[in-house]
């Protein structure tokens, strides 16, 4: 057998082959450190390689045999990896195991679908060929939704992301950076891969769909980040945001691709690709601080962390470096790609689409009001996380982690500070990679003088230079600094002053009550449950015992769409289980209405569509549910 | 000088909407209706209008001043609760009245094709009109729908000005009798609800 | 370029005057007799001399992080519009990467609050991160429609566009960007609706919770920041929204740029007086009037054009 196309590599590939490599590297230093932490060290290695091979082959594949294969191994091997430690820790570890399993499952099967329908069966087809097939395929529509479910599921928006902050904290640390940093982006990957190849002229209401997509998981992410105790579900919710601030920048690239408008459409892609890279990087990191946290103090709990900088200074500066860029702060990486995401859509002004120039801002507000709540959440993570006392004896115990994680982590800091440097550099290969998917080059339009100021494609847009603005922040900041240094003053050690109280661990600002005032506005849709416990005092009614409060927040998403959509197929079950066994005339009714149903759709969907006999079939179908199924009201 | 006038309008209204104060909902109406009454004074003279010069100064001097002023009096006579919360809670007003404002700008798009010259004045014109029915909605107390019900005349009166150049005075007059009578009936209303209660 | 030069000297020199004349002249409508203006140098030079007391808890961030505060705001000082037609700006930091700096220094603020591990930090901290959210929004809705209206994002360029070109087209949604910007100008800086500067009262707190542990150089580097912040806001909003007297002699634009800033700093101080501090729970109220006014501002301007 010939394989004609299972490779191929073009300037796409090598841009997502580059991602895999910056974000693989640091992390299997990293690992190297953290094995001594692993029992099963085969099994780890083992499939920790083969996943970095399968993401590699995923990236690279030339047709669907091939990018189905990576795809499937990838899968396969990450839900190894996060069974790990499941000796450890077999409740919480197996069930998000088995969880994320049946969720890359489910999104497996669309991308099944997709192909089989693109390919005419034909899995060794290239991707260009592809493109005619879906081409003539009529419900172009529905390929979409293929995708969307195929990768979405996997990238973790809304309303497919619930696996997240379950599997990330399963999976030991470093590959919780791996899947969070790289694995997600091989799901991006896929997006830009098929809409571009094979499903190109896209109508608007795909960009619509994929912004309003974006600006809910940007939404739901954060404000789900806020509330979470657990460290490493915190960092997974805020995965579900930037993919939710990538799928933005993603959406208003399809939409002015839409109304015709290029420049502004590969501003906007080159903005979501290069908040990609960013996420990749600065995720990685605040995943190896949070495992190197986790590694030393054994608990996940925030609530139980506190001072940890005294002791692990290393952790803590790229654990800090790291929340400034997630937190979209200039002159970071993370600021850049919202800012050319902003920027974006500061070209919403031309648009002639009033509706959509409406729908604009609102979409603005969403991103805007992102942007603010994580800094809010990374002010929480690393404030509780490594300033104030020690909230536990553990913290206490705490030591900096050994040279291997320290390396990979200040690898990492590196990669931050390089996609922040050297930002011209990397637009302009997503530049190229956009070129060869068939859009105009405009590296020239945004650096149109020097490399220095970035500048933005919209009319009224703006510039931003972060190099120089780097180096003027860390001029005068050293300037004050040793200008303070300079006048030598006295400096003098005394406890906390709290207006007359001690400070101690128990007093200090809990996690829980930090982000208290956000969860109180948003609790029309949290609706936290609170419990307070306060016992009777043994000795009498005027002391009081301890108390004990605790606030639990569920997802909404996970309850309104998952848990009722398991109890409504059980109930139904249940109903077509009492039917078959019970009323047999009835269960005879159903397979006649069934029959009906077949007949009816095979007429409407397949033979010829009109509207009338549409409603008249449905009328009929109404009326046959109602009496034979039904039945009469007793 | 007119574009800024109508802006000012909306913008009361929208802060009546966000208030908690009875006293400071008073005030925001009564701005309110001095932004409409000089509104109406400044088109008049623009049109050499003298009918339209004559409604906006009694509206200065009966919306702007003499309603807040006596439902004032009346609600510190009563002993009006003063404290008038929204029934909307700020989360959704937040959402709600930007999508009211989107939507009935959207509205209006193709009305304000047909009324030549200031097309925006009616949009705005009629997303106050909504604006003054949520005040209506959104609050339990009798004296807040109260103000409703007169700002809601306000848009009225902001619509005839500003679209059709200027109502008929006879029309103008007819409202504010109208005006005059329902104030009549909301005195008697309250004193028969403060019997009542 | 030496107008350029003056107009930052005179920033830096007057902030401390302009929260001084707001406190003297609060104090002064509620008959009480009224501090000097000059109270905020004295308070400065006083803490030039003192020793630096530090927690026990404090970490690298409380050694660095005031510095960090003040550095932004000192850099985003450099950026702001001109105040007379022909003076030297400088146009490569646009309207976002300036609300950028401007958070960055309250990222460093609120790390410092919860550095000493006191409970007062804490709850600085977490209030300033709730209405620092919520501010957001409704900066950067109120930034687009007003780098719409300006043809320029870019603060600078935009400053001399909208004295250019006043947009008399489109008063209704300048004035709702004025409005919501106003409103962000206040609670920015922690002025009276949201945060009370002037109270050591836990209950109200926001701003001075977070710097309780901070004294001497630290204290007055915070302090500074708060006054320079205060002068970034108003000078923003003079130039974008007061627009006038550019175009006269370098030296009378300044004076006419001087005394719009004391008629803001008069402004807030008649707000102040007027208004009741708001629980906590009760600033979205008055946020979410701003982020409508922002939202209204940008549709205006879209559908209406007005």
């Amino acid at each position: 057998m010939i394989m004609t196309h299972f490779f191929q590599l073009d300037m796409l590939s090598w841009l997502f082959v580059g991602l895999i490599l910056l974000g693989t590297i640091p992390n299997v230093i990293y690992s190297r450190g953290y094995l001594a932490h692993i029992e099963r060290k085969g099994h780890y290695r083992l499939h920790y390689i083969a996943f970095v091979l399968s993401m590699l082959g995923v990236v690279v594949a030339g047709n669907a045999l091939s990018f189905l294969l990576f795809w499937e191994l990838m899968s396969l091997t990450s839900w190894q990896l996060i069974l790990t430690e499941a000796l450890d820790d077999p409740e919480q570890v197996t069930p998000a195991a088995r969880f994320y399993f049946f969720m890359t499952h489910f999104g497996f099967v669309f991308l099944l679908l997709f192909f089989l329908i693109v390919s005419h069966g034909d899995f060794e087809m290239s991707f260009t060929q592809m493109h005619g097939v879906a081409g003539a395929f009529p419900y172009a529509t529905l390929l979409f939704f293929f995708l969307l479910l195929g990768f979405l599921s996997k990238a973790g928006a809304v309303p497919l992301h619930v696996w997240l902050p379950y599997a990330h904290p399963a999976a030991p640390s470093p590959v919780s950076a791996l899947m969070s940093g790289v694995m997600l982006k091989v799901a991006i990957y896929g997006m830009f891969r098929f809409l571009f190849d094979v499903l190109y002229p896209w109508p608007l209401e795909w960009g619509i769909l994929i912004l309003v997509l974006g600006a809910l998981s940007a939404l739901v992410g954060v404000l789900y980040a806020l509330s979470e105790h657990d460290i490493k579900a915190l960092l997974a919710n805020h995965s579900i945001e930037n993919i939710g601030i990538i799928l933005i920048g993603f959406g208003m690239g399809m939409i002015f691709d839409t109304l015709k408008l290029p420049t502004l459409s590969s501003f906007a892609f080159i903005a979501a690709l290069f908040h990609t890279f960013n996420h990749m990087s600065f995720k990685s990191l605040l995943f190896m601080g949070a495992g190197s946290v986790l590694h030393e103090t054994h608990t996940k709990n925030i609530e139980a962390y506190g001072g940890l900088i005294k002791q692990m200074p290393v952790t803590a500066l790229t654990f800090l470096l790291a929340s400034i860029s997630i937190s979209a702060l200039p002159p970071t990486n993370g600021f850049l790609s919202e800012w050319m995401i902003f920027q974006s859509m500061l070209g919403s002004s031309h648009i002639d689409n009033m509706s959509l120039k409406l729908a604009i801002p609102f979409a603005i507000f969403a991103l805007a009001l992102t942007g603010g709540l994580a800094i809010a959440c990374f002010v929480k993570a690393f404030g509780i996380t490594f300033l104030g006392l020690h909230r536990s004896a553990n913290a206490h115990h705490a030591r900096e982690v050994n040279g291997w994680m320290r390396t990979g982590m200040v690898l990492m800091a590196g990669v931050v500070v390089g996609l922040m440097l050297l930002a011209p550099w990397f637009i302009a290969r997503f530049d190229a990679a956009l070129v060869r998917l068939g859009h105009p080059g405009i590296y020239a339009e945004i650096f149109p003088d020097t490399v220095f100021n970035l500048h933005s494609v919209a009319v009224h847009g703006g510039v931003v230079s972060p190099q120089i603005l780097l180096a003027v922040l860390l001029g005068v900041t050293g300037f004050l600094y040793y200008g303070y240094r300079a006048l030598k003053v006295k400096e003098r050690l005394h406890r906390t002053w709290a207006c007359g109280y001690r400070t101690g661990a128990r007093t200090q600002y809990s996690a829980t009550g930090f982000a208290g005032p956000i969860r109180r506005f948003f609790d029309w849709l949290y609706r936290p449950e609170e419990h307070l416990h306060s016992a009777p005092h043994p000795e009498g009614e005027h002391l009081r015992a301890p108390r004990h409060y605790s606030v639990h927040v569920r997802p909404l998403f996970e309850t309104a769409l998952y848990t009722r959509t398991a109890r409504l197929a059980n109930g139904i079950s249940y109903w077509i289980y009492r039917l078959a066994h019970f009323e047999q005339t009835r269960y005879a009714a159903m397979i006649f209405n069934l029959m009906l149903t077949v007949l009816f759709s095979y007429r409407i969907f397949a033979h010829t569509f009109s509207w009338a006999t549409f409603i008249l079939e449905s009328v009929v179908m109404l009326i046959s549910i109602k009496i034979l199924i039904i039945g009469e009201k007793r | 000088m007119t574009d800024f006038l109508i802006g000012l309008f909306l913008a009361t209204l929208i802060t009546a909407l966000f208030t908690t104060r009875l006293y400071r909902l008073l005030l925001w109406y009564s701005l309110n209706s001095l932004t409409l009454g000089i509104l109406a004074i400044e088109l008049g003279s623009r049109l050499d209008d003298r009918g339209m010069i004559l409604s906006g100064t009694i509206t200065l001097i009966v919306k702007a001043v003499g309603i807040p002023f006596f439902l004032k009096r009346l609600s510190q006579h009563l002993g009006l609760v003063r404290q008038i919360t929204p029934n909307i809670r700020i989360q959704y007003a937040i959402i709600l009245i930007p999508a009211i404002l989107v939507f009935t700008f959207y509205l209006a798009e193709p009305i304000s094709h047909m009324v030549e010259g200031n097309a925006n004045y009616v949009a705005v014109s009629i997303s106050s009109l909504f604006l003054a029915l949520l005040l209506m909605m959104e609050h339990r107390n009798i004296a807040p729908k109260i103000i409703g019900f007169l700002s809601m005349e306000n848009a009225l009166f902001l619509l005839g000005t500003t679209a059709t150049g200027g109502m008929p005075m006879l029309v103008e007059l007819g409202i504010f009798f109208d005006l005059l009578m329902a104030i009549v009936v909301i005195n008697l209303l309250l004193r028969n609800e403060e019997v009542t209660s | 370029m030496i107008l350029y030069l003056l107009t930052l000297t005179i920033l830096l020199l007057i902030a401390p005057l302009l929260l001084g004349l707001i406190k003297a002249l609060k104090m002064r409508i509620l008959f009480k007799r009224p501090a000097s203006i000059w109270q905020g140098y004295r308070d400065t030079a006083k803490l030039l001399h003192k020793e630096t007391v530090l927690s026990d808890e404090a970490s690298a961030i409380t050694r660095i992080g005031p510095f960090l505060v003040l550095a932004p705001l000192l850099v985003a000082l450099l950026f702001l519009p001109p105040a007379a037609e022909h003076a030297y700006y400088i146009n490569v930091v646009d309207a976002f990467t300036l609300t950028g700096l401007l958070s960055l220094s309250t990222f460093f603020l609120m790390l410092i609050g919860l550095d000493s591990g006191s409970s007062f930090g804490g709850i600085g901290a977490s209030r300033e991160a709730f209405i620092a959210a919520l501010v957001e929004p409704a900066m950067v809705l109120t930034i687009f429609s007003v780098s719409m209206m300006a043809g320029d994002l870019g603060v600078a360029k935009a400053g001399l566009n909208l004295a250019h070109h006043f947009p008399t087209h489109h008063m209704a949604s300048f004035l709702f960007a004025g409005i919501s910007f106003f409103i962000l100008l206040l609670a920015e800086n922690g002025r009276i609706p949201v945060d009370n500067p002037e109270t050591h009262l836990e209950l109200t707190m926001v701003h001075e919770a977070m710097i309780l542990d901070l004294s001497g150089i630290y204290l007055a580097i915070i302090e500074t920041a708060a006054s320079i912040k205060f002068v970034i806001f108003a000078s923003l909003f003079v130039s974008l929204f007061l627009p006038f007297g550019l175009q006269f002699s370098p030296v009378l634009a300044l004076a006419i740029f001087v005394g719009k800033l004391l008629l803001v700093a008069v402004v807030v101080a008649l707000v102040e007086v007027n208004t009741a501090k708001l629980r906590l729970f009760k600033v979205p109220n008055l946020l979410g009037v701003a982020i409508v006014f922002a939202f209204l501002s940008l549709i205006t301007y879209y559908v209406l054009g007005a």
